[in-house]
């Protein structure tokens, strides 16, 4: 196209850097490909993969590109109504590949269920040969290129980038801004993204399974979010937000005998096979004795806890996972759908530590989960405010 | 729509004191697409010739179920009738329920137009059968939206009898009546085509008026016409003589009236009604080829493409879309896509992009774009798209070489420097800045050659064919787009604020050489084969 040019195009002047983009209407965002311009925010996706072009001018020969991606009850309503996918389908977690001037750069992961807007950053850099004044620095999020394996296709959203926002743009001189982690956010089903490795060792990560109420997850996730240090899990005493007049849920069993009864016998059974003893149960596994009160207690409205397991019962079931080896750690490469399954090792007070074999050489994303059957189930994984936290 | 009998009332009384009083010669008018800014153009057409010949107006309108299906407009029949009496006319007749009733061998005896009398019994037709069957097939398609229909079926034979029926009919209009000019606003299918086949026949004129703009008109004066050529063969060659002789030596003078064009042309301003809308998604926001170098990038990594290897865009034809209107290079546009596929499959040097019609689904039920995709298969240099989940922005990132049967893409790529390959003709296939194929094997050799340029990095159009398509995309909306008070533009809809306006204008601008009466008035005069805003063939200033 040699000619696209008219007399009639003025020239665009190139933002120079630092600059931050905030608003639809700024003319650095100077072009767009399914998204939409918003007048408060740059924009929203409609479109998956989609993509804005900028126009900008590095003063530095590193420039440090901060993206900050958000996903609101109106992300979901876009995709139902946008998302080229059968009738009744539900948007779920965004786990979006983000790739700039055409060389992939991360990848992010927005939560699917979510009590308030959340938003997740992705930094990366770019030397000023990769940032023409007279071109865009084009900025594109969709799904990963590469063939995703089914358990993470189905924890995850086709078209993920519709509906979710682009909440800011900060190019920084100097390029000294930190390659932040992919998330930091309480992970939602299991689910984490990781950068590749910085340095050319295997990489670890310690995870919490954790409980709370409204409240006591947001403090956790704001400490998360300042350091990579994880607080204290929250006190039983805090009260939950659910707001006044609406019905709990049932509570689950405070217990974890009545998960276990449910297959016991044939399970008992099974295992006495297999290892030729016949021993009495109770005495083989300590960790059936029921700890704290024997009595259940009436959960009330106002005190969250009691509709929520307690830590102690979810430290458990975190101890049973790993011994029966029923806690599935699978990892996928984004750029090549490669799969692996990572051993995992318990750490004392329900924390678990999960290492990958080798240096990551792509942004890759986690998924921990339970096995389940008619032998097992773990209804705890499922219930309000018992999440994953990751905390180094 | 509450100020509709306001303007009515206004009309009435302005078309009376600007016309000719009534007399014996008739003006045809059709009012049978059901969009009332092309009924109030082709009235206000009609009449500006009764302000030059004493004529009365005589408005064919009506409508049958297979068209209304298609959705192409909203006028209430009663409302048609109201404006063509308002315009002054002087017979209404519905044309449709005519042939109806003569299709299923329950005619009237004698229908009357114009105080002449016409026996049923004794209509025939001398449209040339060839002619006749093709326009036939031609409306069984668009109506069917499928391009191959099975003249076995009934809705097929039904078609068919309805289209004898208007043969029959036009050819007792234009040869026994001999109308001063038809006024149509399609010149297509049965129930306008015939029309204008018998017009042509008869030596009658046919003014064409266009479904965009604020007003603009085709004429064809059937001089030299060959009777069985589509009537816009005849026409591409009439205007590419127009532009040759009367614009193309001006370009000096209209170069930054045509740069203008242009620009306004990438923000989607201005475009004719049909082209691809929808805001911001075709929006041209590229400046720079730097930022359309940074934009392809991600485009060809989103289709896979090799970034190595040129990118041609195929754009699909609106399938069932007015089969035959032009010379064709392929006998029907399915076997154009599909040898464009496997033309495309061979050549693994290119990247092909196949994009569909924006507007297919309104054209097209049998899934052909679909099916030709899955017959490709999975080839790395292959993709397939619909034309509105991609920008303007990145096909423009991406276009190399365009390809289409007829499409605007080749009035519009060339403009900016990307060649065009056409498989037929279109109003400026003959002005020279698109590679037009005559036939397959033609048409193979020009992509073969297009894609040689491209790979040896030499350019598919010359600086000249840049200027050329420019000066034509200036000649199409401004030049040959007349503005008149009286008619209003296109994109204002048919809405309460066209009537207050009109309404307005009609009470408040005295009307006496409004462009309307001049351009039609030298159109006419001339028999020139467009109307002008200016007058071309003087040595005035065409562009101020």
């Amino acid at each position: 196209m040699n000619r696209l040019t008219t007399e009639f195009d003025a020239p665009i002047a190139a933002v120079q850097v630092p600059m931050t983009l905030t608003r639809g209407d700024d003319p650095a965002l100077h072009l767009i490909d399914g998204l939409v311009r918003g007048v408060k925010l740059p924009g929203r996706f409609q479109r998956s993969p989609g993509l804005f072009g900028l126009k900008v001018e590095p003063t530095t020969q590193r420039t440090g590109v901060t993206v900050t991606f958000g996903a609101d009850a109106g992300s979901d309503t876009w995709w139902q109504d946008r998302a080229p996918v059968p009738e009744g389908s539900k948007a779920g977690a965004r786990l979006l590949a983000i790739s700039a001037q055409g060389r992939p750069r991360g990848a992010v992961l927005l939560p699917g269920k979510r009590t308030k807007p959340k938003e997740v950053s992705l930094s990366f850099e770019l030397s000023a040969d990769e940032l023409d004044p007279e071109g865009l620095l084009v900025i594109e999020a969709g799904a990963p290129a590469a063939r995703m394996p089914d358990w993470l296709a189905a924890a995850t959203t086709p078209y993920p980038a519709i509906g979710v926002t682009v909440l800011k743009v900060e190019l920084a001189a100097g390029g000294a801004t930190p390659v932040a982690p992919a998330t930091t956010a309480p992970v939602s089903l299991g689910l984490f993204v990781v950068g590749p490795s910085q340095i050319d060792s295997a990489p670890a990560w310690r995870l919490r399974l954790d409980t709370g109420s409204g409240t006591g997850s947001e403090d956790l996730e704001r400490a998360q979010a300042r350091s990579s240090v994880v607080g204290l899990p929250p006190s039983p005493n805090v009260g939950s937000r659910i707001p006044h007049g609406r019905p709990l849920p049932p509570p689950g069993p405070r217990f974890r005998v009545g998960r276990w009864m449910a297959g016991l016998r044939a399970r008992a059974a099974a295992e006495g096979r297999l290892d030729g003893q016949g021993k009495e149960l109770r005495g083989e596994r300590p960790e059936l004795e029921i700890s704290g009160s024997a009595s259940s207690t009436r959960p009330t409205s106002r005190s969250g806890p009691s509709a929520f397991p307690e830590a102690t019962v979810v430290a458990g079931l975190l101890a049973d996972l790993v011994r029966e080896r029923r806690l599935r750690v699978r990892l996928a490469g984004l750029y090549s759908g490669a799969e692996q399954t990572l051993p995992v090792k318990l750490l004392c007070d329900g924390e678990l530590e999960i290492a990958a074999p080798g240096p990551l050489r792509e942004p890759s994303v986690i998924r921990v989960d339970a096995a389940e059957d008619e032998l097992f189930s773990a209804p705890e994984l499922r219930r309000p405010g018992v999440a994953w936290y990751l905390i180094g | 729509m509450t100020e509709f009998p306001a303007f009515c009332a206004a009309a009435r009384t302005f078309w009376r004191c600007n016309t000719q009083p009534p007399a014996d010669p008739v003006v045809l008018v059709e009012a049978m697409t059901p969009d009332l800014r092309l009924t109030l153009r082709n009235l206000a057409t009609a009449n500006a010739i009764r302000r030059i010949v004493p004529s009365r107006l005589v408005v064919l309108t009506g409508s049958d179920p297979d068209w209304d299906r298609l959705h192409t407009g909203d006028a209430d029949p009663a409302d048609v009738e109201a404006i063509a009496r308002a315009y002054g006319a002087d017979d209404v007749l519905d044309v449709h329920a005519l042939a109806g009733r003569l299709a299923t061998g329950a005619p009237p005896a004698t229908f009357t137009v114009a105080d002449r009398t016409f026996g049923t019994s004794g209509l025939g037709s001398g449209i040339d059968p060839a002619v006749f069957d093709r326009a036939v097939a031609a409306t069984a398609a668009r109506l069917l939206r499928t391009v191959r229909t099975d003249p076995g079926t009934g809705q097929y034979k039904a078609i068919r009898r309805r289209a004898e029926a208007f043969a029959t009919i036009y050819e007792a209009l234009c040869g026994e009546l001999r109308p001063v000019a038809l006024v149509t606003g399609m010149v297509d299918y049965d129930r306008w085509g015939f029309a204008v086949d018998a017009a042509m026949r008869a030596g009658v004129p046919v003014l064409h008026v266009q479904l965009t703009g604020t007003l603009k008109v085709y004429g064809h004066f059937s001089a030299g016409a060959d009777p069985s050529a589509p009537v816009r063969a005849e026409h591409t060659k009439r205007l590419a003589e127009f532009f040759d002789a009367y614009v193309w030596p001006r370009r000096e003078e209209l170069h930054r009236f045509a740069e203008l064009v242009s620009w306004r042309n990438k923000l989607n301003l201005g475009r004719p009604a049909w082209w691809r809308g929808g805001g911001a998604v075709s929006v041209v926001e590229l400046t720079t080829p730097a930022e359309r170098a940074a934009l392809r990038l991600h485009a060809m990594e989103r289709f896979g493409f090799n970034p190595d290897k040129p990118v041609v865009v195929v754009y699909n034809h609106a399938l069932t879309d007015a089969l035959g209107t032009n010379v064709e290079a392929f006998t029907d546009p399915i076997d154009w896509l599909e040898y464009t596929a496997r033309l495309a499959a061979s050549r693994d040097d290119a990247n092909w992009l196949f994009l569909d019609h924006p507007y297919q689904a309104d054209f097209d039920v049998s899934g052909t774009f679909d099916m030709v995709a899955r017959q490709s298969g999975e080839r790395a240099h292959l993709a397939f798209a619909k034309s509105m989940d991609l920008s303007r922005n990145m096909i423009w990132s991406l276009a190399d070489l365009g390809v289409t049967i007829r499409g605007s893409v080749g009035a519009e790529l060339p403009a900016y420097g990307v060649g065009v390959v056409q498989a037929g003709w279109s109003e400026w296939s003959g002005i020279g800045f698109d590679s037009v194929a005559r036939d397959p094997d033609h048409y193979r050799l020009l992509m073969e050659e297009s894609l040689t340029a491209l790979k040896a990095g030499r350019p598919v159009v010359s600086d000249e064919q840049v200027d050329k398509a420019r000066l034509w995309m200036w000649f199409y909306r401004s030049a040959t787009d007349v503005p008149s008070v009286f008619v209003q533009h296109w994109e204002l809809g048919v809405t309460d604020e066209l009537f207050t306006v009109l309404r307005t204008t009609m009470e408040h601008v005295e009307p006496d050489s409004d462009p309307l009466f001049s351009s039609v008035s030298r159109m006419w005069e001339r028999r020139e084969p467009v109307l002008t805003r200016s007058d071309f063939t003087s040595d005035e200033e065409v562009a101020v």
